[in-house]
């Protein structure tokens, strides 16, 4: 059929000869594309038979001359048939032979004297490795404890700057730290584990695969693979009668289907070029192929590629290709790590990769695996101690496979978003790229569990009317703006909707930052007086605007810090009236909202906006860095297949607030977190990490925010229900706790901003707005930017009268 | 620091002229120049001196690496941002570079002390230069004060 097909090619039809230089590549496309505008050919060639027929000879004669000119054109075929075979190999095999899917890694553990560790983080991090605990002298990929102290033997990884060798390290981990590390001859003092694998961009055909080289593969899982599959390898030309033979009897001799005859360079073919098509045809095709490929090509390339292409398993919709992989897949390790018996596994779920599948089928595996044992040991590659030695052993494979593709999938997504401005899709699934990103993989599980439990404890507080909630968040180094965490959803692993990015809700008093900011870039201080009172503003369309507060009731004059700090809704609005909207909008886009329209509304100040927590994030994110717009990241580098520097993600600020405007932004929402709506953190969090925070509730609690940050990490989260149905909960009492327990679980250093040259600390009285003494009664201590500091200065109040606002503040 | 020195008192004497000149002499100074200001964490110290020798040898995508590492590790240490600012500088990114000085300086107490007070001077001359490459002399000027009243 093929031979067929074939036949366009030999015509002189295809235009422009400059390009047949080409052709030999691309043939496989070129065929079909050739079929329509050769149709003629054919019938040309019916043409020309028919003359020749037309010329009369004796019967006889014309038989003879019919039988050869048939047997000609037959050989002709043939040979031509053979000549396409041909092509297509080596076409194949010295092309681009796979579609290797982008592999994408979380951020490495870095190890040195002095970083925050604790021992559950690191147990987690070594088993999210599958390093063993081992009791002798820990070997690559193992490691060994006594009391605090820890040795580990890291397994060496190619990283961007080059490949770092296997280290062995040891350190104790003392007060939450790091100390004492020693990483042997290496004198910088640093030690990185291999980052872990989180998941993969895949081709269409959801193959995937970890390339090896030859030299890469354990000397006895190929002698046991030959052992098992194909013994006279090296000497056969691609078929192998002796092995066809042994197969036979030995299937008679055991009445059942134990060996098959095929050799590896014809399982190779089939893989490679067939279909799984069952026929003659077929089978006569792939012996011809079979010979044309070991004429070309060495055994060893043979082999390789065989050891690459060979099927393993089905982890959902990802088909597990290699032994590259397959060595990951089941057993959590790199292939040179591999046990005896983990290599006889291997070797024996290839015959049948779901019959045999170790982790539904374990007794049957266990048996097939015991069978190569046995054939190993008949052949030689075992001797008899080291066979007695593994075959008792169990079957040593994870429980599950090391990575998931949908185990951190909000976080890949942003990751891709992020891929796709800059590389091709097709790329990204097919050139084996390596994407290193930010994640951090226990600052996630951390989100995760704290975004479930508190989801869990709401419902069963509140029944049936938050039965849907939902829950997003992100967490970033607040000093870099690496994104380390993403939640979408309370389902952490399903790849759903992605509320972390694509649910835009109302954010309430998230605003309010923006407009205490404007105010303190035109002229405010922290101490300005604010009317906290009922207000009806006509909007140009006639309506009014009255908003309330959220206890329906009004403060009077409050003091800047504790309007923002008590998240006055009434104060914040004369405020941002005072100074216009359009300063408001002029914040929020600087904060990193420079892309999105705002609406140049008075509501605006109170969140009548509605942004997704990724665009929160970006904006706190601003606020966290001082006022140095941060972008938020979530790639670090990209690597070529071989391991060749493709691309950095820098990072970059750009300076859009002065220090002083948000050292004083800063402070008052420290105070938040002290004194005001967001002090419940103090039952997670140590009041010392001077954490700076805001709560946000949007109208009818249908969204529960909180943003936050301390001095290395910065996380947003929201809570809400996907209808925007009304809930019970504020932000303090819904997100909170989530972002609290979350910091909680990460290594925090305290919230310290320098105070800028133009900053000073004075004691105002916010009623005379004048300077006045410690010791007076309503004495506020506040940050001032100098020339907004009050000239006059003032002794005591005589009247005593303590103001409502101030007996709030506890100091 | 001999250099430092040197470089900024002359550069202290040329402000009060009518306009400085961009010297590529100054340039070469500051990114051959190291910070005696540490990090604090020995590990990202260590990343500062490879950053800055590799900067020096002119391998600055390397530097750039390194620093990025260091400043993962202590994230608000003046001394890196500097570092990297420096090396942008060398690579030209003159926005960049800015940018990441005036980060420097942010994370700078108003009053340093000792190799604070170097850095921050640094800094600021970093800002200057790349103003200058901006055609910003007045901008530049006023950095190159800063680096004057700091030193």
């Amino acid at each position: 059929m093929p031979a067929k097909r074939s036949k366009p090619q030999n015509t002189p039809k295809s235009p422009g000869t400059k390009k047949r230089k080409s052709t030999a590549k691309k043939a496989p496309t070129r065929r079909k594309q050739a079929s329509t505008p050769t149709a003629k050919k054919p019938r040309e060639a019916r043409k020309s038979t028919k003359k020749g027929s037309r010329k009369t000879s004796p019967p006889k004669r014309r038989i003879w001359s019919l039988l050869w000119k048939l047997g000609l054109v037959l050989g002709l075929l043939a040979l031509i048939g053979v000549m396409y075979l041909d092509a297509v190999i080596t076409n194949h095999f010295e092309g681009k032979r796979w579609s290797i899917p982008a592999k994408v890694y979380a951020r490495p553990l870095e190890l040195y004297d002095g970083m925050p560790l604790t021992e559950a983080q690191l147990a987690f991090e070594l088993s999210l490795l599958n390093y063993r605990h081992v009791y002798d002298t820990p070997v690559p990929g193992t490691f060994s404890t006594a009391g605090r102290g820890y040795e580990i033997v890291s397994r060496g990884f190619d990283f961007w700057e080059g490949a770092e060798p296997s280290q062995r390290v040891s350190f104790s981990l003392r007060g939450g730290r790091v100390s004492g590390l020693d990483g042997g001859g290496q004198s910088s003092g640093i030690v990185r584990l291999e980052p872990p694998l989180i998941g993969g961009i895949y081709p269409a055909h959801n193959e995937d695969r970890v390339l090896v080289k030859l030299d890469q593969v354990p000397q006895q899982l190929l002698q046991a693979l030959l052992a098992v599959e194909d013994r006279d390898f090296f000497e056969h030309f691609g078929l192998s009668f002796k092995g066809i033979a042994r197969a036979f009897f030995t299937n008679i001799a055991s009445g059942e289907v134990r060996q098959g005859g095929s050799t590896l360079t014809q399982q190779l073919v089939k893989n490679f070029y067939l279909s799984s098509e069952r026929s003659l045809t077929r089978k006569g095709i792939e012996a011809v192929m079979a010979v044309l490929l070991d004429f070309h090509y060495e055994k060893t390339e043979i082999l390789e590629a065989y050891l690459n292409e060979v099927y393993l398993g089905q982890a959902g919709k990802r088909a597990i290709h290699g032994v590259g992989l397959g060595s990951l897949y089941y057993f959590g390790v790199p292939l040179r790590e591999l046990s005896t018996e983990q290599i006889a596994l291997m070797v024996g779920v290839i015959k049948g990769p779901s019959w045999y599948d170790p982790r539904r089928n374990p007794e049957r595996a266990l048996e097939r695996r015991n069978q190569v044992l046995q054939i190993m040991l008949q052949q030689g590659v075992l001797d008899q101690r080291a066979y007695d030695q593994v075959i008792n052993k169990p079957l040593g494979v994870i429980k599950k496979p090391l990575y998931e593709d949908a185990r951190y999938p909000a976080f890949l997504d942003l990751m891709k978003r992020q891929l796709r401005k800059d590389y091709r899709d097709e790329d990204l699934r097919s050139e084996g790229l390596r994407i290193f990103t930010t994640l951090d993989p226990w600052a996630q599980e951390s989100l995760e569990q704290a975004a479930q439990q508190q989801v869990r404890n709401l419902q069963s507080g509140y029944g049936k009317s938050l039965e849907n909630l939902e829950v997003a968040g992100i967490f970033t180094s607040s000093n870099t703006g690496e994104v380390v965490s993403v939640i979408g959803g309370t389902a952490v692993r399903y790849e759903g909707f992605n509320r972390a990015l694509d649910a835009y809700r109302p954010i309430g008093s998230l605003a309010k930052p923006s407009v205490y900011l404007a105010a303190l870039e035109r002229g405010y201080h922290l101490g300005s007086l604010l009317q906290d009172e009922p207000l009806e503003h006509v909007l140009p369309n006639g309506n009014v605007w009255s908003p309330q507060n959220f206890e329906k009731e009004s403060h009077g004059e409050v003091p800047m810090v504790v309007a923002l700090a008590q998240s006055y809704n009434q104060a914040t609005a004369h405020l941002a009236l005072e100074i216009g909207i359009d300063k408001v909008v002029s914040v929020m886009e600087r904060l990193g909202l420079q892309d999105k329209p705002l609406p140049e509304v008075p509501a605006l100040s109170l969140g009548a906006v509605s942004l997704s927590p990724f665009e929160v994030t970006q904006m706190y994110q601003t606020i966290a860095t001082e006022g140095f717009a941060t972008p938020l990241r979530t790639i670090r580098s990209v690597l070529t297949a071989e391991g060749a520097p493709l691309q950095r993600y820098e990072f970059e600020v750009e300076q859009r607030f002065t220090s002083a405007d948000i050292y004083l932004l800063t402070y008052a929402m420290q105070e938040t977190v002290r004194n005001g709506t967001g002090k419940s953190t103090k039952n997670w969090l140590s009041p010392n990490l001077e954490l700076a925070g805001k709560t946000g509730t949007s109208d009818d609690q249908r969204d529960s925010w909180f943003a936050g940050f301390s001095g290395n990490y910065l996380g947003v989260v929201w809570l809400g229900i996907d209808d925007n149905k009304p809930t019970p909960l504020t932000g303090a009492v819904g997100a909170l706790p989530v972002w609290a327990n979350t910091m909680a679980a990460l290594p925090q250093t305290a919230l310290q901003v320098p105070q800028p040259e133009n900053v000073e600390w004075v004691w105002v009285d916010p009623v005379r707005q004048a300077r006045t003494s410690a010791h007076c009664d309503n004495a506020l201590y506040l940050p001032l930017r100098q020339d907004t500091v009050p000239e006059e200065k003032v002794s005591c109040n005589t009247g005593g009268r303590v103001l409502n606002w101030f007996k709030r503040l506890i100091r | 620091m001999k250099t430092v020195v040197l470089m900024l008192v002359v550069l202290g004497l040329s402000a009060c002229a009518v306009r400085p000149v961009p010297t590529d002499i100054s340039d070469v100074d500051l990114i051959d120049s190291e910070s005696s200001l540490l990090t604090g964490v020995a590990a990202a110290d260590n990343l500062l001196q490879q950053g800055e020798s590799a900067r020096q040898r002119g391998e600055y995508a390397v530097a750039v690496n390194h620093l990025e590492r260091g400043i993962r590790m202590a994230p608000r240490s003046p001394s890196l941002y500097l570092a990297l600012a420096k090396t942008r500088l060398a690579m030209g990114e003159y926005g960049s570079a800015s940018q990441m000085a005036q980060r420097a300086v942010s994370l700078l107490p108003a009053t340093p002390r000792g190799a604070e007070q170097t850095a921050k001077a640094e800094a600021w001359i970093v800002i200057a230069q790349c103003r200058e490459k901006g055609g910003d002399y007045q901008g530049a000027e006023r950095a190159r004060a800063n680096a004057q009243a700091v030193w």
